[in-house]
């Protein structure tokens, strides 16, 4: 299983570094993405302060839902998909590679974003095991979560407009859990930082238990 | 087409029947209890009237949500797996999501007068407007068409994913809103003991709702029926349609002509065609 | 307002929604199954309509 992991996420980090989309369309993307937050909020720095790390992780959200989209576009055309299904890999194998291949992305685009906060926002980085630690968790949270949904909508005609509406909702409590333990980490909040990365281990736990589990069966119906 | 008789009442048997004529005389009772006989509350006045309406829906809304998560596991369990239960599953989540929004309509019109606020960041509410939003996307997904088993098991994987995390919103939303909102300002009061009347028809309008719930469910049920139908079979007697209009132009048109073999002249044609597929078929 | 009503607007509102969400939803479902039965054409038709006869054959010429 984890072989055919590192298999599929080795070609899809491939893929990805051949063609440069993560890095030429997707990291300028989150970059405007912060741009605009800084023009809705009217430079105000006390707002953009104490908002910078619930709009991290709002971008983060968009910057995911990209990638997963890009992760299973990959696999849309010449039967990609079909060669995948018949390669005789491991479905959970497949599963953890993709998720894997998309946490690599979102983790990369998480470097850029942070950047982009502490010198657009003023915000302040602290305390980095717990914010080392947030990101951590969620971004496998959000890479197993949308791995799942991802090939859930993959072969569906409608797949750019369903996989918003299917995973935002469902990624909510990482968005809340994550936040709050940032602002814990930077000492915006009082206290209850490493109780949240609880809830965030229960929800990456659970979805990669889901997605292990599940994976197959989606990806036959894809 | 004389398609008349059936097209009256689609989707309505015995079962719907009975359910929908005691729905109606418990709505009947339960609005003359809630409105008349009830009386009004020490603290919430007349408000408190909306307490039969809108924790019923609350609750019908819960359940739906249960009985898709159940019929999607009795989907995917191999023993019981069934067009059935998938059928099961989309009609009640589409039920209890219609009584998630009424709760949701219901519960904002009492929190503005309780608490000024329409809405509020409570745990609670929080939660419900989360499950709304997910059940929302599980029905888009449905909508999507396709093979019915793919969907079904596309399906009855997503409702169980969307179910599990269910447990994570919880404590999300009860430990966002503990430690943000310290002021209790816009929680509910210490609700007053009920008792005698209101008691009674609280405990009616739980009753009530729950057959009102049933009746929608059987109806929503009807409904996938009839659309699987045409999906399995309509196509065949679309076909067999157009060749009896065909035919029965074909000599305005071209009256010279002598008409093609017996078996696609006209009426006989349509049951040949639907013989071709066995009533009842994948169900 | 809710003062000299004694809150029964905010009664009236939540009930009218209810009942407007709830009968609404109904009302939806009856007009799709009729939607769908339309397409469906009933088990057995007592009666094709049967095809008008074949016009007289003419000896052309």
């Amino acid at each position: 299983m984890w072989r055919d992991a590192v298999l599929v996420a080795g070609k899809d980090l491939r893929v990805e570094l051949r063609s440069r989309v993560t890095t030429n369309q997707v990291a300028p993307y989150a970059l405007i993405v912060l741009l605009l937050f800084g023009f809705a909020f009217d430079q105000d720095p006390y707002i953009l302060t104490h908002a910078a790390p619930g709009l991290f992780w709002v971008a983060v959200l968009l910057c995911a839902l990209l990638a997963i989209q890009r992760s299973f576009g990959l696999e849309a055309a010449d039967g990609a998909r079909d060669g995948l299904r018949m390669s005789g890999l491991d479905a959970a194998g497949i599963f953890l590679g993709k998720a894997l291949a998309v946490a690599a992305q979102l983790a990369v685009l998480e470097a850029v974003l942070a950047g982009g906060i502490v010198v657009l926002f003023g915000a302040r980085l602290g305390h980095p095991l717990l914010l080392g630690a947030t990101c951590v968790l969620a971004t496998v949270g959000l890479a197993a979560a949308g791995t799942v949904y991802g090939v859930m909508a993959a072969g569906l005609r409608v797949r750019e407009t369903l996989l918003p509406l299917l995973l935002l909702p469902v990624v909510a409590p990482v968005l809340l859990g994550a936040t709050q333990a940032w602002l814990a980490a930077v000492g915006l909040s009082s206290g209850g930082g490493w109780r949240w990365l609880t809830l965030l281990a229960a929800f990456a736990a659970i979805y990669v238990a889901l997605g292990v589990l599940g994976f197959g069966t989606l990806l036959e119906e894809a | 087409m004389n398609y008349k008789s059936l097209s009256a009442r689609p989707t309505s048997n015995h079962a719907t029947l009975v359910v929908g004529g005691l729905t109606l005389v418990g709505l009947g009772v339960l609005l003359v209890l809630g409105l008349v006989v009830s009386p009004p509350d020490t603290v919430q006045g007349e408000t408190v009237r909306l307490i039969y309406v809108h924790p019923a829906s609350a609750t019908m809304a819960y359940v739906g949500f249960g009985l898709c998560a159940l019929g999607s596991l009795a989907y995917l369990w191999p023993r019981t797996r069934s067009l059935r239960w998938d059928r099961f599953a989309g009609a009640s989540a589409e039920v209890g999501v219609a009584f998630c929004v009424t709760t949701i309509v219901s519960g904002s019109i009492w929190g503005r007068y309780s608490w000024g606020v329409w809405w509020t960041w409570d745990a609670r509410l929080t939660l419900t407007a989360l499950l709304l939003a997910v059940f929302l996307g599980y029905l888009a997904l449905r909508r999507t068409g396709g093979d019915p088993v793919g969907r079904a098991k596309r399906c009855a994987v997503a409702a169980l994913c969307c179910f599990l995390v269910v447990p994570v919103d919880h404590e999300a939303t009860n430990w966002w809103v503990t430690l943000h909102q310290k002021d209790t300002l816009f929680r509910i009061g210490k609700s007053p003991l009920i008792h005698g009347w209101q008691l009674t028809t609280m405990l009616l309008s739980f009753a009530v709702f729950g057959l009102l719930f049933t009746w929608m469910l059987l109806h929503r049920l009807g409904i996938e029926a009839l659309e699987d139908r045409i999906e399995e079979e309509g196509y065949v007697w679309a076909v067999a349609e157009r060749r009896a209009e065909g035919v029965a132009q074909a000599p305005a048109t071209g009256p010279g002509r002598p008409l093609p073999g017996p078996g696609l002249a006209g009426g006989p044609a349509a049951p040949t065609m639907r013989s071709a597929i066995p009533p009842g078929e994948g169900r | 307002m809710s003062a000299a009503t004694g809150g029964w607007d905010y009664v009236a509102g939540g009930y009218g929604a209810t009942v407007a969400l709830l009968g609404g939803y109904v009302l939806y479902l009856r007009r799709r199954a009729r939607v769908l039965a339309r397409y469906l054409p009933t088990p057995a038709p007592e009666e094709p309509p049967a095809p008008p006869d074949p016009p007289a054959t003419q000896e052309p010429g």
